[in-house]
């Protein structure tokens, strides 16, 4: 049958739809769009108040994935860009104050401008401010502004990210089973990295490459709240209509796009509004485990954890301290979709600048630049995502195909199981305020250490000492 | 029933711990979002908000990826509406790429060239305008342009995408060698789509068809299908390499599993041919049925232009006039090499020789490998009495793929075999 006249159009020449637009993309170079172009793949989002106590918050943001020490001065922020910082003060999840960070070249290197107010149009397309309620520009690779007021850096860091990536592509590739070698186990023997004489076994992917960071600090007064406020980051090109510049990159949370959304759907969530994300992308977080048994199998938080501490997973060297109670309590299987979605940063103003408040009112409270994002989503997906184990296994959760609920099959499933990609030392995995990174972070603004030293200067081995009479080049 | 640590310890079996780990050791990554699964989600989007424009174009560009995979354009129509219904609300840079997409496909050549010209002015740094452009001006012959167009994709974004089209630029004009290189580097390339991939495959297995590397090309074909089962044209590809080996059935299958998947008119041409040589008429007689009714449904619907079915029509040595409407009404939207063949074949058939001649040079023009092209100006050669030029043509022709058509090689070789008074060799492979 056939099925149209024009089932004779030759197709020799039909031309790949290229679904994704003209896109690079997200979280470290995770999705379709992102070859070609780091300016606009965001690295991670920060949100968190000044350590110190001086009532001022800080947001910073990083482009750039894996940039090289060795080729420093070739990594620049996109002219082309609209680098955005917005922030929801009604719980909404519409944004009703922005920063906006554009950039242009100069002669000597680049110049950022920086403009604080309540958007002109809201959603996935922007308009520059009109009447930004502050304003400073400054060269990339400085601070500029004003400590009293806005404060700026825009420039190479140090990429504050800690994650062994390579190892949870081998577990998601199938070729490795679990972070941390398990010879012996009631599983079996599972694959992982040996464990090293200093007690670790992971390693930092991230370790000793850079990105490019926009840190701004500005008074928590200004946002005219004392409460919780939803921030996230996103990244627009122009769209060619006058001023106009669609969003094609945005994160909130660490990891959502890269481990919850589907391959061919990421671009899609890349250009969508943190209002529309409870009712598209809920369906695939998975259900949460509840106080109270929700199949018949026993499949509850408490059976959770003792499945995991009957597994040796619970412990070191297998596996890192649970971290909730085997009474936590919870009565929703939403409650994962809750923290979440919408992908936005959710930022008590209220609270003290370190208190993690984890699972308050969201994974965590902000997030700030040695919070072990990774270790507290490992342990928080192991202890309540709901899986399906077979039927023969009959351990809680065991049984037929139920919606809602991974699947042992599932590799992300066994990359949760130890709650930790154990870069850090055993001893101090049970602190997860830490994260591990190989640069020491900053005390004051801006906070993020700095850049990783070009090949052959201090602090670099095993190059051998660069000639004194040449000066080492500057970092941008 | 609450189950205690206890009792988690005592239900522990060596049976069902074994069964987790095979299961842990058998796990796969998340199973792909297939293109149905995509436009039932962005369905379930627009259904729930039907004003918002992102998940409209998300849902007709998912619409678009449908049509490359069944070749049924009733997506392609209901795009096609979805991005009216944008555009009449907003100028939206998506809507306007899959327009041009939609105007391409529907072989509207120059319009999609002069719309995809106007984005990248308005957007340089727009890939797949430049690969919109490209495509459009490839049809409309207009090569160099079409190269700097894929040149500049490549420049701004190497990948699938502009890989493969550079790579099927270079092939077409006489470097198969690079184009081969390139159409491998398209295949190693990410593809966001299975079918993507699989495309790419086939087109590397038509190029090494066509140099007659047969096995190399039955590979890429059979590598195609392992990435994406539905590939109508690797089965397609499949059956040309069986009948070049002169295994007739097999040909005859690949061709039916095709046919099954999508019926294109060329499916049907091959097998007539394919069972007139098993001696099968009855069979054949279908397949020439099947091509009638196209003809006329396309007929029905005013298409008049299909340089496909018209080179059916001249190889079967029937309606040689309509063969020669459908290949001028082709012409008059594109005048590309592949389009100047026909035209040619369908002159030649119809006994207009010295146009038949003019436009087989054209064809020829930019030295492509096509057996077809070499095969067709041999004929027109000798008819006109030029008995030099057509062996040489018919020789470049068997030379380059001595099994390029099942029934028009057979011709090939027995024309030059009278025209040099010796036996040509069997069809043979590289």
């Amino acid at each position: 049958m056939f099925r149209g006249t024009l089932a004779t159009v030759c197709l020799f020449m039909m031309p790949f739809a290229s679904l994704a637009p003209n896109l690079k993309a997200a979280d470290h170079r995770d999705a379709p769009g992102v070859d070609g172009a780091g300016e606009g793949d965001i690295t991670d989002v920060f949100a968190f108040l000044d350590p110190a106590g001086n009532g001022r918050i800080v947001l910073a943001m990083g482009v750039n994935p894996f940039a090289v020490p060795g080729a420093t001065p070739s990594y620049r922020f996109s002219p082309d860009y609209l680098y955005q910082f917005k922030i929801d003060r009604s719980g909404t999840y519409v944004e009703d104050l922005v920063v906006q960070v554009r950039f242009e070249n100069t002669a000597t290197g680049q110049q950022a401008f920086v403009s604080v107010g309540k958007p002109v149009v809201t959603g996935a397309v922007s308009q520059p401010l009109l009447s930004p309620n502050s304003s400073v520009n400054g060269a990339v690779g400085t601070t500029f502004g004003n400590a009293g007021a806005i404060q700026v850096f825009t420039g190479l860091r140090d990429d504050p990210f800690v994650f062994d990536l390579a190892q949870f592509n081998r577990i998601l590739a199938g070729t490795q089973d679990v972070f941390r070698n398990i010879p012996t186990s009631p599983l079996g023997p599972l694959r992982g990295r040996p464990v090293r004489a200093d007690g670790t076994s992971g390693v930092d992917a991230f370790g000793g490459f850079n990105a490019s960071y926009i840190v701004v600090e500005f008074p928590v007064a200004w946002l005219g709240v004392s409460k919780i406020i939803n921030i996230w980051a996103t990244v627009s090109a122009s769209s060619g209509e006058l001023n106009g510049f669609t969003q094609f990159e945005r994160m909130g949370q660490p990891a959502i796009n890269t481990v919850f959304i589907p391959k061919p759907l990421k671009d899609a969530f890349n250009q969508g509004i943190p209002s529309d994300d409870n009712a598209r992308w809920s369906q695939f977080i998975p259900d949460a485990l509840t106080t109270t048994d929700n199949d018949g199998t026993g499949n509850t938080i408490s059976a959770r954890a003792g499945l995991l501490t009957a597994l040796g997973l619970g412990t070191l060297p297998n596996g890192a301290p649970l971290l909730l109670p085997a009474t936590f309590a919870n009565t929703t299987k939403d409650l994962l979709r809750i923290a979440l979605l919408p992908d936005v940063l959710r930022l008590d103003l209220s609270r003290e600048p370190d208190d993690l408040a984890i699972g308050a009112f969201g994974v965590t409270n902000g997030r700030r630049l040695g919070d072990d994002v990774i270790d507290i989503e490992l342990r928080l997906l192991r202890q309540l995502a709901d899986v399906n184990f077979p039927a023969a296994t009959k351990v809680p959760g065991s049984g037929p195909a139920r919606p809602g609920a991974l699947t042992l099959g599932d590799p992300r499933v066994t990359a949760v199981l130890q709650g930790t990609d154990f870069i850090r030392p055993d001893s101090t995995l049970g602190d997860v305020t830490v994260s591990g990174n190989d640069q020491t972070f900053l005390t004051t603004f801006p906070y993020l250490a700095p850049p990783n030293p070009l090949p052959g200067e201090a602090g670099t081995t095993p190059f051998p000492s660069p000639n004194a009479t040449h000066p080492a080049p500057a970092h941008q | 029933m609450l189950v205690s640590r206890r009792d988690i310890a005592s239900k522990r079996s060596r049976l069902s711990l074994a069964s987790l780990l095979i299961l842990i050791a058998t796990a796969q990554a998340q199973p792909a979002f297939n293109t149905d699964q995509q436009i039932k989600l962005y369905e379930s989007w627009v259904s729930k908000d039907p004003a918002n424009i992102s998940s409209r174009t998300l849902l007709a560009g998912a619409y678009i990826q449908k049509t490359r995979e069944t070749t049924d354009f009733d997506y392609l129509n209901r795009a096609s509406k979805i991005l009216d219904g944008v555009l009449a609300e907003k100028q939206d840079y998506e809507a306007l790429r899959l327009r041009n997409i939609v105007e391409l496909t529907l072989h509207h050549f120059s319009k999609a060239a002069e719309y995809a010209r106007g984005m990248t002015i308005r957007w340089p740094g727009d890939v797949p305008s430049w690969g919109t452009l490209g495509d459009a001006l490839l049809e409309m012959g207009q090569y160099d342009d079409a190269r700097a167009a894929f040149e500049k994709m490549l420049e701004l974004k190497p990948g699938l995408m502009s890989y493969n089209r550079l790579g099927f630029y270079h092939f077409i004009t006489g470097d198969p060698e690079r184009g081969i290189a390139l159409m491998q580097q398209a295949v190693a390339a990410a593809a966001k789509y299975p079918e993507n991939k699989a495309w790419c495959l086939v087109e590397l297995g038509n190029m090494y068809f066509k140099t007659a590397h047969w096995d190399e090309a039955g590979h890429a074909y059979r590598e195609a299908l392992a990435t994406f089962p539905a590939s109508h044209t690797a089965y397609a590809g499949l059956a040309s390499v069986k009948a070049a080996q002169g295994k007739f059935e097999d040909a005859i299958d690949n061709y039916k599993r095709a046919q099954s998947i999508t019926p294109m008119v060329q499916y049907a041409g091959a097998l007539h041919d394919l069972y007139m040589a098993a001696g099968n008429r009855a069979a054949a007689q279908q397949q020439a049925d099947m091509v009638d009714i196209v003809a006329q449904l396309e007929g029905a619907a005013n298409q008049k232009a299909n340089r496909t079915l018209a080179l059916i029509y001249a190889n079967q040595d029937r309606n040689l006039n309509q063969s020669l409407e459908l290949a001028k009404a082709d012409f008059e939207v594109r005048q590309d090499v592949y389009t100047y063949d026909v035209l040619a074949w369908a002159l030649y058939k119809n006994q207009r020789y010295e146009e038949a001649r003019k436009a087989s040079d054209q064809a020829l023009k930019l030295n492509a490998p096509e057996a077809l092209f070499f095969y067709h100006a041999g004929m027109i050669a000798n008819s006109m009495g030029d008995t030099a030029t057509a062996a040489k043509r018919l020789s470049q022709a068997l030379d380059l793929n001595p099994g390029f058509d099942i029934k028009q090689a057979s011709i090939a070789r027995q024309t030059r075999e009278a025209l040099v008074g010796q036996a040509s060799p069997s069809a043979n492979p590289r």
